[in-house]
């Protein structure tokens, strides 16, 4: 996977891209979060590596996940998407958690890598991505959306 | 139709208000004043097209150009910071290139010309001919246009060309429709009280006025407005290739059929909860026949490739929901937005209020999807039959 980081600041460039459009009323409705509750953007890694988004977190009360933003890395929102009912934001925040989903789909002898945020085919599709190696150092991917862990269609179409 | 001069101004005040409410433009914009009625800029067969105008803040910072002509369709062509403007200063340099360039040049007027639209130069006229033509700040003679056939529209680099003459007459026509529109608009008389010179985020909040900057829509129980109640509902997909099945079950539910995914995944072959599969796209045709099958040919759906935004537009002004493949991914639309006043040239923002069924079990409601950054593949559109 090619590493190529996002310029220093753009996380908080993209932070305050996210927070002007939930301060402006442009994205979501009467329920949406006000702008304080924006918190730190996580880049999202297209399938190849590069940077494709970034995925911005909007906190509910009560340490849930009430929605987020997509932005592409110039700030153009992608989308504003919203949870009917908000997950905890350990589901899609913290990487203890994420591991540990993954490593339920792990198998003896493989060790689990750092999870990092992508896609399964299309940048609706968000999921994070763990690569288990095995002793051999053959490597697979096993994604984690919410509380779902799969290992990724080989086959093509609509959602496989 | 042509806009007299002491209007241009206002109409400036007016447009660049509107794109500064709706935040289109930034706060560079904030508190700059628009000085006059700007300078006449005119098509090369002599009829004014715009007019720059300077816009200040203290000293000139940067300028608007402002359409007078209906052929433009919308009276705001450009708004650009950091570059000032200054008639009397450029018509003072223009002069001096001329009389460098050509000795014993004479005119008795010199006018602003559009000679390749958006490019300007300085026409020198003597009894209303031309003797001399300067491209603005390269101040390069500008040939007379060449004898040779060509398509409208279709000049060649640094040639001469009328933007009136070369506009076929039917987009004239429409674009000329547009721009009256908009004219009455700023011309209504709740406005006429204000002094929209000044440009501000809150100068066109004034009571008894609402501004209409977006055109939004979403699914609800009829298309009457006043029972404008949302009705539709978010399934999430069960597995995580079941973004299909989700999607019919949507869309079968708001036209109150209820088919649980399982079901749905047998009718469109995607398996079961242990052991699914997506939908291949040998079979996205499928998606209509189990549809119409499981509505007893109640619904009529067609499939539609590489939808435009008009198409989802117009389906949820009919209060239909569509179900839009995008890449390796099905999901429904049940709402949209557009921003209605932005830059000539420009699109302005279209979205789509998405229901997404990812991820699984959970969904989420997106309000509003970018059209202008998903690939739209396939989308599917349901009319009731009457009977």
């Amino acid at each position: 996977m090619t590493k190529r980081g996002p310029p220093p600041d753009a996380a908080r460039r993209i932070r305050e891209a996210a927070r002007r459009l939930i301060a402006s009323g442009a994205v979501g409705d009467d329920r949406a979060p006000r702008p304080g509750a924006v918190g730190t953007p996580v880049p999202v890694r297209a399938p190849s590596g590069e940077l494709n988004s970034w995925f911005v977190p909007v906190a509910a009360s009560g340490r849930r996940l009430a929605a987020f933003l997509q932005l592409l890395p110039d700030g153009t929102l992608m989308r504003f998407s919203m949870f009917a009912t908000p997950p905890p934001a350990a589901d899609w925040l913290d990487a203890k958690t994420i591991l540990r989903r993954a490593q339920a789909e792990q198998r003896p002898g493989e060790t689990a890598g750092r999870p990092f945020l992508t896609y399964d085919r299309n940048p609706d599709r968000l999921a994070w991505g763990v690569i288990l190696t095995d002793e051999g150092g053959a490597e697979r991917l096993v994604l984690v959306a919410g509380d779902t862990v799969y290992s990724p269609p080989a086959a093509g179409g609509v959602g496989g | 139709m042509s806009v007299a001069r002491d209007f241009v101004q206002r109409i400036a005040g007016f447009e660049l208000n509107a794109l500064r409410a709706a935040e289109v433009l930034g706060e560079e914009y904030e508190k700059v004043r628009i000085r006059s009625g700007g300078t006449p800029i005119h098509d090369l067969n002599g009829t004014p097209l715009y007019h720059r105008l300077p816009l200040a803040r203290g000293a000139n910072v940067g300028y608007a150009d402002i359409a007078v002509h209906e052929a433009f369709g919308e009276p705001l062509l450009a708004a650009a910071m950091g570059a000032a403007w200054d008639e009397k200063a450029i018509l003072e340099e223009g002069k001096r290139a001329a009389r460098t360039g050509r000795r014993g040049l004479k005119y008795d007027r010199v006018r602003f010309v559009a000679f390749s639209y958006p490019k300007i130069a300085l026409q020198f006229l003597l009894e209303g001919q031309e003797t001399l033509m300067l491209e603005l700040f390269t101040w390069a003679e500008v040939p007379p246009a060449p004898k040779r056939d060509r398509k409208p529209l279709e000049p060649e680099n640094f040639e001469r060309w009328s933007f009136l003459d070369e506009l076929p007459a039917e987009v004239h026509r429409a674009r000329a429709r547009n721009f009256r529109r908009r004219l009455d608009l700023w011309d209504a008389p709740r406005l006429r009280r204000i002094d929209p010179r000044l440009v501000a985020l809150d100068t066109l909040r004034i009571r008894d006025f609402v501004l209409r900057l977006v055109d939004s829509r979403e699914l609800h129980y009829s298309t009457r407005n006043t029972d404008h109640v949302p009705c539709y509902e978010l399934r999430g997909q069960q597995t995580n290739v079941w973004c299909v099945g989700a999607s019919v079950e949507m869309v079968l539910n708001f036209y109150r059929y209820t088919y649980t995914q399982v079901r749905l995944a047998t009718e469109l072959g995607l398996g079961t909860l242990n052991n699914p599969n997506g939908l291949p796209y040998s079979r996205v045709g499928d998606v209509v026949t189990v549809m119409e099958n499981l509505t007893s040919n109640a619904l009529d759906v067609t499939l539609h490739t590489n939808p435009g935004f008009n198409l989802f537009r117009d389906e949820i002004r009919a209060n239909r929901p569509l179900i839009s493949f995008v890449p390796g991914h099905s999901r429904t639309v049940a709402g949209y937005t557009r921003t209605l006043i932005h830059l000539v040239n420009q699109i302005g923002f279209r979205g789509l209020l998405v229901y997404d069924p990812w991820p699984p079990n959970a969904g989420v409601i997106t309000r509003w999807e970018n059209f202008a950054t998903q690939t739209y593949q396939y989308a599917y559109s349901s009319v009731l039959r009457h009977v």
